[in-house]
Parts: structure tokens; sequence; C-alpha cells
């Protein structure tokens, strides 16, 4: 690791001005991306600006809208009860994201930041139709989280801003939801494909309200499957939508080839997996 | 029924409570007066030619204190033994792969130890490398090693009875090509050592290795200095499984960097050196061709074999026979025969690793096996006792099997799993293989040596010692020999005070690799201490003026038996020796076996001089994910012929870990390589398993009492991977009917074979 | 020159004023300045868990966090958990289990399971495996790290 200074201001407004004197000046969240790049000297910032002074933006609370301040943790998401009543899918993404060491540490604005295209988190928030509040020296601005990524662990962020942050609509209580993230293993694994499904549906009859399909790893950021969505939505859930549904979404991403795994792999798990995270909730709610 | 006071009992390791207070020292803890820190100068390029190597840049960096390159060092290859000696600590001439090493630094921290390494010029002529065995082999493939034609670094021709008239006599001929992928050892523990060269030139290195003895030879060898001139120290042990077996060019380094710096020093891999820079287990391609009878009879079977060395040689060459050896002596068949090469490539050396060539030589093998069952349409258990081997056979590779628990292997596992029951109600998706296997449990002699020592000693104020020259690596030797001792003299074995790995004050022992501690250092332990239990009595005797016969131990005294009350302490006997009769209580053991027979072939291992044979039988049962060919392995039954359990929780402790391993093996791990770089040499992307996906695993016991064994024991460490990839694949086959041949069974090969169905 | 920070930190109940560079991990910190080795360093990317340390309540891996984030906080290592010469329950789990094999894993392990335990005093197996994912083992399977968890549950009721 290269030598950086150390500046932990207490408030957002010094933690602005910070960023902005300073050349190669890093925020640092909670770490566990940055501190990574750094010792493999991808990262070679010379000052790190640590925002766990900030007080105000470590939590969230519901105000027109659920606020996650960017500092939340993951592990935060995870396990609280609220959540878990309201929207169990934010849940489920955060629960699935690294190991518990990992959660208590990572942050939903670190996870957005760094902006890789299988992140967990980004991708459930992108299915809940977020919002992110960047605020500079001289602006603060509200943006949609599907315009904020633009490419592999880059986004629209420019330098002197910082993602305060996410805001969730707050029909997303009113939706179903599912993440799943596909990958070799079972513990501790970064998805070979990602995804998250939120469904509004009458589940007696099957009618579809609403559907948010989002993907990851699948693209070069992780998407919306507007696509598949426009299919389903107003429509009659059933194999044959659904699977016309999952055709159209596979059809929508746009994989590499990895070591990992092959482009064309990857589009026949996003086939598999829309059905399957459809299906998922459809069952899980029919009953009850 | 003998009675035993601590053999056979489930003691947790005596080690346990240091590592549970984190009070063990591995030996990273060690931090000594003026201790400078080492960083290694790799080569980027998988093969070129080192033009020249300019230092004076880091040597003018502030707090560089030495730097090496191959200019301070013996010009001294290694290797497993002289005869493939290949590698240099620091290169010269060429760099073979990526990571190479070609100059180190030690300076007052890591960091500018990293830092000078940077101001290190080399200039590289870059040659054009190869990546795949077969292609190396061909004619006008670039050349690894100046002496070695079509860098062939060993080949095996080896053919038993008549193969042709084997083939012709049977009724189906089945011929197929597996392959597997190159694993990393992973011990959560990397590499290190501390050197410290004293004025008088005398060297004290502690190092994290699985065979201090043979580590020291080695060092003697390669760097020139006596071997009487070397103490090595292996503290606490982080795991092995083959991967600290080697001299490592680091220890070489880090010695040399000492002598030249004149202060101690200490290396320690980071986690990618660990991947980068340290053997892995040898890719293999193998094209099988088995000859089989209506009736299930084996009649001849052939392997061509062609194993990638890497750069090189390592243990390759034995890995090599090793694949041969247990290809070859598995099941009951007269005529076989065996080609294989071990070739030089630009990539990352193949070393020991937990089963030596045995995994691979298994998983085309018991895949084979399979395949012959279905052709047959008989059941691949029936298929397998049909051929299995039995007790005090000689194969037709003229390997020499004492005892020998196969068949109950496989009748046990099947009696576990519950086999028949569920082949009759087998539902989609699910599927039940099964694999067995033979190994060696107790190392081999066909290097010339298998040796371990151990010597007893009874104090004056009546404590026990035992000192043993093997190292516990964690699997639990220490408390498994201690057992043993304990149970010689009637004692607790927390009762005796125990010395290993350390090379002053211990008697040679190879180390701990092959399966052999149990065997070979139990052996030596259990002489040893029957020699001072004798000394003890015949003391005693005269003391007591009783028979020795008559004589009965427990809790450090001999008693009179019947005579209650007339008895004698360990220290009283002890105390008598020492200052009346000037002689002390001291037992001596030392293994070093079994007599080869003259049959033995050096080049081929027909013959292969092995103590004992052990056998084993994996059953799994998995299910697929049909949308996405992801395996479930939802149970694993392990049986295992291992002559006696001297600790059944330890045993099983080494028969679960091994099976994880084997499941890595089979599903998830591996190590990739592009141009011959590996492309994930992180904990990230190279994918061992986590708590979440390792399945129930029942162990089951064979204990067949091996004539020869300490108590009959036979090792156990590395057996337990051999059998599980091959059961796993053959287990999904069963449920969905693809035949996965190239390891590792990922789920896009699974997903893309069930499209093909 | 960078700048030294001062900061002080409570590592198992002991109170500390120390002096660090700002690019020194905690995992460094407790290693080679307090000398509390017992913590392991076994990937230094936040991969294995060896490192794990109980930081203000939270297990974290002490090589994703930095020394100056210490300053305040209170760490518990595993030096820190068994009393006087009495293990702690959890540590005597491990060993009766047969969990312990080589033993590098294994503080990380158990202050992660000390760290559920304290969270959750009565886990599923389903809790405990996935508490634990990120404590990589080489050499048990983690059969009997279950065992040893589950006894010390059935010791602390």
């Amino acid at each position: 690791m290269k030598n950086f200074d150390y500046i932990k201001p207490s408030n957002l407004a010094d933690a602005i001005s910070a960023l902005k004197e300073y050349e190669n000046a890093f925020l640092f969240a909670g770490g566990t991306d940055l501190l990574v790049g750094m010792k493999n000297n991808f990262l070679k910032p010379q000052y790190i600006i640590d925002l766990k002074g900030i007080s105000n933006i470590k939590s969230f609370e519901y105000q027109e809208g659920w606020h996650f301040g960017a500092l939340t943790t993951i592990r935060d998401i995870e396990v609280s009860e609220t959540l878990q009543q309201k929207m169990p899918f934010l849940c489920q993404a955060a629960s699935s994201l690294g190991s518990i060491q990992i959660r208590n540490r990572a942050t939903i604005g670190g996870n957005l930041c760094n902006a890789s295209p299988a992140a967990d988190i980004a991708t459930m928030f992108l299915a809940m139709d977020s919002q992110i509040k960047i605020i500079s020296i001289d602006n603060e601005k509200v943006v949609g989280l599907d315009k904020f990524f633009t490419g592999p662990n880059s986004t629209i962020l420019n330098r002197g801003e910082v993602l305060t942050e996410i805001i969730v609509p707050k029909d997303a209580e009113q939706f179903k939801g599912v993440y799943i993230k596909f990958g070799p293993r079972k513990g501790m694994d970064i998805g070979i494909v990602n995804i998250a499904v939120l469904l509004d549906a009458d589940f007696e009859s099957g009618l579809c309200k609403r559907i948010r399909i989002a993907l990851g790893a699948v693209a070069p950021t992780p998407i919306r499957a507007r696509q598949a969505e426009g299919l389903l939505s107003g429509n009659a859930l059933g194999p044959d939508s659904i699977n016309k549904a999952a055709e159209l979404a596979s059809s929508e991403t746009d994989p590499i080839s990895d070591f990992r795994a092959s482009a064309g792999y990857r589009k026949e798990l996003v086939k598999t997996l829309v059905v399957r995270g459809i299906n998922t909730i459809l069952a899980s709610n029919r009953n009850s | 029924m003998e009675q035993h006071s601590a053999v056979g009992k489930r003691i947790p390791q005596r080690d346990a409570v240091d590592k549970v207070k984190g009070s063990a020292i591995f030996t990273n803890d060690i931090k000594l007066k003026g201790m400078l820190y080492c960083k290694i100068l790799r080569s980027p390029l998988p093969h070129s030619r080192i033009i020249n190597i300019d230092v004076s840049k880091a040597e003018k960096l502030i707090g560089v204190k030495a730097v090496l390159t191959y200019k301070d060092t013996p010009q001294v290859k290694f290797s497993i033994s002289p005869t493939w000696a290949d590698k240099l600590p620091l290169e010269s001439e060429k760099a073979r792969y990526i990571g190479d090493e070609i100059a180190a630094v030690a300076a007052v921290d890591e960091d500018t130890a990293q830092e000078a390494l940077d101001l290190i010029q080399v200039d590289f002529e870059e040659l054009p490398g190869v990546y795949d065995p077969v292609e190396a082999m061909k004619p006008g493939a670039p050349v690894i090693h100046d002496s070695v034609e079509n860098n062939i670094s060993k080949a095996i021709h080896m053919e038993c009875g008549n193969i042709e008239e084997g083939f012709a006599s049977g009724d189906l001929i089945l011929e197929d090509t597996f392959s597997t992928q190159a694993q990393s050892h992973c011990s959560l523990e990397t590499h290190c050592c501390v050197a410290i060269c004293e004025p008088n030139d005398e060297i004290k290195i502690w190092v994290n290795t699985q065979a201090p003895h043979a580590l020291r030879q080695k060092l003697s060898y390669a760097l020139n200095i006596d071997a009487s001139k070397i103490h090595v120290i292996t503290p606490y042990l982080g795991g092995g499984f083959g991967s600290k077996i080697d001299l490592e060019p680091a220890q070489a380094i880090c010695i040399l960097l000492s002598k030249k710096s004149g202060r101690p020093v200490r290396i320690s891999n980071t986690r990618k050196d660990q991947f980068i820079s340290t053997r892995i287990r040898h890719p293999t391609i193998s094209e099988l061709k088995f000859g089989v009878k209506r009736d299930g009879t084996i009649v001849a079977k052939q392997a061509r074999v062609v194993m990638d060395n890497g750069a090189y040689n390592s243990h390759g060459p034995a890995v090599l026979l090793y694949n041969n050896v247990m290809f070859s002596s598995l099941y009951r068949v007269e005529n076989i025969k065996y080609e294989g090469y071990l070739v030089y490539t630009n990539k990352n050396w193949g070393g020991a690793c937990r089963g030596y060539g045995d995994p691979q030589a298994t998983f085309a093998q018991e895949s084979m096996m399979d395949m012959i069952a279905e052709r047959l349409n008989m059941d691949p258990i029936d298929l397998r006792l049909k051929n299995a081997n039995n007790p005090n056979e000689i194969t037709a590779n003229k390997v020499r099997i004492t005892s020998c628990g196969l068949r109950e292997c496989l009748t046990q596992a099947k009696e576990a799993s519950n086999w028949a029951e569920k082949k009759e109600t087998k539902s989609k998706y699910r599927g039940l293989g099964i694999a067995s296997m033979i190994y060696t449990g107790g190392g081999s002699i066909g290097s010339g040596f298998n040796y371990s020592g151990a010597t007893m000693q009874i104090n004056a104020d009546g404590t026990i010692h035992l000192s043993v020259g093997a190292v516990d690596i964690g699997q639990g030797s220490n408390t498994i020999l201690t057992q043993m001792a304990a149970d010689v003299l009637a004692v607790d074995p927390e009762a005796i005070r125990l010395t290993t790995a350390d090379t002053d004050t211990t008697l040679p022992c190879m180390g701990t690799f092959g399966s052999r501690v149990t065997f070979c250092a139990g052996s030596a332990v259990f002489q040893a201490t029957n020699e001072v239990k004798n000394m003890l009595l015949e003391e005693a005797s005269e003391i007591l003026e009783a028979n020795m016969e008559d004589l009965e131990m427990k809790d450090k005294e001999i008693f009179v038996k019947g005579s209650l009350g007339v008895s004698v302490t360990f220290s009283e006997l002890a105390s008598r020796a020492h200052y009346k009769r000037k002689k002390t209580l001291i037992g001596h053991g030392y293994y070093n076996g079994p007599e080869v027979s003259d049959d033995f072939d050096p080049t081929s291992y027909v013959g292969y001089p092995s103590p004992a044979m052990v056998f084993a039988t994996h059953i799994a049962e998995v299910e697929i994910d049909p949308g996405t060919g992801k395996v479930d392995v939802i149970n694993f039954v392990a049986a295992h012929d291992l002559g006696r359990a001297i600790n059944p929780l330890l045993v099983e402790g080494q028969i679960e870990g091994a099976v994880a391993q084997g499941i890595g093996w089979a599903l998830t791990e591996d190590l990739k390589f592009e141009n011959g770089k590996i492309v994930n040499p992180n904990f990230h992307d190279y994918k061992i398993l986590t708590i979440k996906d390792v399945p129930k695993i029942t162990s089951i016991l064979v204990e067949t009492i091996d004539p020869n064994g300490p108590f009959g024991a036979k090792g156990i460490g590395e057996c337990a991977m051999v059998p599980t990839a091959p059961a796993i694949v053959n287990a999904i086959y069963d449920a969905i009917g693809v035949r996965i041949k190239d390891l590792p069974a990922t789920p896009e090969k699974i997903f893309d074979g069930l499209k093909k169905i | 020159m960078v700048k030294k920070h001062q900061i002080r930190t409570t590592v198992n109940g002991e109170e500390y004023d120390l002096l660090v560079d700002p690019k020194k991990t905690l995992l460094q910190l407790l290693r080679e300045n307090l000398d509390l080795t017992g913590t392991k360093e076994g990937c230094d990317e936040g991969e294995c868990g060896a490192c794990s340390v109980i930081l203000d309540g939270k297990v974290v891996n002490s090589c994703l966090v930095l020394a100056v984030e210490a300053d305040n906080a209170e760490v518990t290592t595993i030096e820190g958990i068994h009393r006087g010469e009495d293990l702690h329950p959890i540590q005597k789990s491990f060993v009766d289990s047969g969990a312990v094999q080589c033993g590098f894993c294994t503080p990380g392990m158990i202050l992660t399971t000390k760290a559920m335990l304290d969270e959750i005093p009565d886990p599923s197996e389903e809790d405990i495996k996935h508490y634990l994912e990120g404590n990589l083992c080489r050499c048990t399977g983690y059969s009997k790290i279950i065992d040893a968890v589950n006894l010390a549950i059935k010791h602390s009721k």
C-alpha cells in the first residue's frame, strides 16, 4: 500500500471541502473495496477522507419514501426488523453480500460508488427505482440510480461530489420481491448473475400490475430489463408470458465472457433466474 | 479382545488449548531483535532470458540492508533429489514462469523492501512460451530447460502381463479421455521462515515445513553448507497438504540474506505470493482403455497420461510414478499398460498435493468403472466387488498388499448410504455415485528412504519425555503418537512431555507426507517406548524380586500382579538407574521400511515398496439444479480401511477435511491460467468451500488391523480426498445422464451437458 | 512525510495511547505493536476471516480496518476472551469437539462465534452457517466446527 494522509471530517461540509481541496483524495466509507484496491495498488490515493465521523448519514428513516444515509451498513439493513417487514427483499439482498465481517463494515453508498457490475445491493436498489442524492460544494441534486452507473467501477460522480443518500420511493413497499444471486458456491460468492425482481400483482387472478427486473453481472453496469418488464406489466402471469419475458430479459443483457463464466451461459442463467424469481414470488404469495 | 488404555480413544488434540487461546506461536509470529523483512522480485514474464539485473538503485535506498541476485548464490540446482535438480534459488539465465525468483531484498520493513524491488532494473529478452503440455511435447515447441528434449522431464513405459492378449480376451473394450485441473493447497497459513546466520556461520531457521530434517539436508545441498551447521525448527504449522514439503527458493534466499546482512531475516508470503509461487496439483490428461468380460472381470487396462509439470520438477517425477502405481494396483487386473509423460510448461510448477497423483488416476479410472458398469448393466458396486483387491495379495505390478478392507468399505458404504433403496426410488435430478481407491498408508521406501526416529526417556523425577522428528501440521500426530506411547506405558497421554520437529533435538524423520507419520513415526515411537518399558520392568523385577511377566504398570507405577501394595514408581526406578547404576532410561526407535523386493523397478515403481496400502470407498448423493447446472452435494459417506483408528475423533477430522477438499476439486476449485498467468490468485475467485458448502459427511472406519502397523494402524491423511471427485461425478451422471470428463464439474459444463441430451 | 495519528484504543480491556501511521491496519497494529499474534493473517483481503476481531461489539476483518479507525474504540481479540486460567466456553467447546486442527483459522472462528452468540443466543444451524461463512477453514471440513458451536450453545444455556 502506498502512503496516504488520513482525514476524518466531522460533518459533510468539511468532507466536501476536503474533497475539493485535495488532489487524488478518496472517500472512505466501509473500506471493504477501497482498502483491497489500495493493497493491490490498483488504487493509489494520496488522501483518504473517512466519512464515518459524519453522524447524519449513517442511518435510514421513512419520510415520504425511505431515505438511507450513504453510510448505512449492509448489516444494518440485513437485520432491521422494520425493513424485514416492509421490504424483506432488500434485507435478502443485503444478506447475500460477502460475509458478516464484510457486511458489518460495507456501506450501501460504498457498494454503489464502487460500481461493480455484480454489486448485490446496487442491483436491488436499481429494481426499487431508487434515486440518489449527490452533494457538492455548490450544488445538490437528486438523480435516478439508473443514470448513476457509467461502466465497470465508474459512475457519473465528478470530483468534489459526494453521494449522501439513497432514496427509495414509498411505493416500493407495495411490491413483493426476491433477490437471487447465482454463483458456484453457497457462501461468500460473487454472482455470475444476480437478479432482483419486484412484483406488484393480484395474486389471486395472476394479473401483473407492475414488475421490475434488475440484473447484475450481465452488462457493464447493473441494468433493468425494461422490455421484459413492459411485456408483463398489465398482463396475466402465466408460464408462457413469463418465459417470453425471460427470453426478452436475456436479450437485453450484454455480458462478458471471462474465467468465471461465458457470456452465453450468463444469458441462459438470466432466463432461468427471471422465471425462477417471478415464480418464487408467486408461490410465496398465492396462499398468503 | 486386547485392552487399550489410550489407543482408540476420542481425545482432543493436545495442542488445541494453545491454539484456542491464540498463544500457539506460528512461524510468522516470531520477531527477533534487529530482524529484517524480505521481499522477492519475481518474473513478470512466462518465459524469458535474463539479460541483465541492475540492483544499484535498490541498494542505495535507505533502509535496505542487503540485495541478492544469482551472483550471490551458489549455482547448485535442487529438487526432490539431485537426479531431478532443475531449480536455482534465484534464476541466472532464464525465467521459466510468471513468479520465478529473480532477486531479493532485505530491508528494515516490508514496505521498504517492496519499494526496493521497484528500483531493481531487469532486462529480459522475452521468449515464446508454451502452456499446454501436449503442445510442449511436440517437436519444435519452445525448449524450457536446455537439456530436456521435447520438454519431457520423465517418461514411464510399463507393461504387466500381455496387454494385447488381455484386450483380445475381453468382451467389451471402452476407451475415453479424462482431464483434471490445477488445485492450490490453500493452507490458511502461508509459507514463512525466519533465518539467522550466527557469526560462526551456524544457521538457525524457523520455518513452517512439513519435513524439517529433510529440509536440513536439502538446504545443506543447495547452499553447500555442512548439514551439522543448520538447525531447523518448526513451530506450530498452519496446514500443509503437501505444499510445505519442498525446499522453497524463499528459504534459501532468507538464509543467504541473513548471511549477507548479518541480521535475522523473515520472509512471509502474502496470499497472492502463495498462489503465484508455491506448488500446485499437477493437471493431467489421461487416455484410458479398458477390456472387460461380460461378467465384469477386467481383463486389461491401459493408460496414457500426460502430466503438466509446470516450469520445474519439484515432486513431479514421483507424482507421475504414484499416478502409475495407484492406477495399476487398484483392482485385480493381470494385464496393464501404463505410458506416462511429465512435461514442462511455462506455468507454475506442480508438487506434492494431498493424494500425490492418485486423485488424477482415480478420477479417470473410477469414471471409467462407472461407464463399464452401465454398459454391462451391472450395479457399480458389484462391478467393483467383482474386481476388488484382497488381503495378502500381490498385484500384477508387484505391489504387496497386507491388510485390505476394500470389500468391507464397499459393502459398508453401500449400506450407510442406503444405496439399494435410493437406487430403487431415484427421483429426477438426484443421483448416487460411488468411487473407491488405493493409496499408501505408510509412505514408501522407493526413493531409498522412509525413515522416522523416536526417543523415549524416563527422567529421574519420573517424567516421561518423547522426542520425535515428525511434525504435526494440524492433523494431530502429536496427539496420536503420545497416545501410542501412553498405551505402552499405561499412563495418561497428557503425562507425556513431547518434543518434535527440531533437527538439533530429535532423531531424523523424513517428514509429514505420504500418509506416513502414523505408520512410520508410530512404529518408531512404539519401538522406543517398548524399549524403555523393558528397562523399567527389568529394574522393577530386581527391586520387587519378581519375574517381569508378573509385573503390571499403571499411573507411573509398577506392581506385582496380585500383590497389593508391592510397587515401585517410575521416579524411583529412574532415580535408581541414574544415580546408583549410572544408567539412563532411554529407548530408541527407528523405522525405515519395508524391505525392497528384488522385482522393484525404480523407473516405473513396479514392485512399489509401501509398508501398507489403504483402501476406501466414497458414496456421494447429489441434486442438480437443471436450470443452472449447479450441483448440491446433499449426502456423503466415506468408508476407510485405516488398519486401526488410534484416535477416531482425529481420524474423522482428517476424512471430513479431505472430503471437503475433494468436493472443492470436483466442483469449484480451478486455478486458471491465461498465457501462463494465474487469473484468480485470491480467495475471491479461487473458491475453496465455505461452511455453507460442505454437506454432512458420514465416516466409516474399517479396522483391518494391519499386521505391521503400530497397533495395526495405517495412514489416513491423504487418501480421504482421492475418491471424492469421481464419486461426485458419477453421482452427477446418475442424476441427469451428463458425464463430466474434465474437472471441475462446473455448473456451466453441466448446464451445457444437459442441453445436449 | 505522512502525518501519524494519535489514537486511544482499548484492547482486551486495556487502554493504549498509540501513534499510528495512517496505512497501518488494525491487524498490523495488533500483531506488530501490541504483540497480540493470536490474530492471524490469512489473506489480508477480507476473504478468509482468520483476522476476525470484535470491534465495538461487531466482528470485522481486522485487515480491512485501519488502525486509526480504532481510535476511541474497543477491540476484543482471541487473547481477551478467556477468564484467567479458564477457557471461555466457546474455546473449550472447540477443544472438546475436535474442531481444531492446524489452529490457524481457530481464533477468528471463535471470535465470530462469540459475536454471533452475543447477538443470537440460540442460533439455528442455518444461522450458524450464515454467520461463519466468512471464516474459511481448510483442515476440518467444518463439521466439527458446527459441533463445537452447538456444544458452546449447550454450555451457555
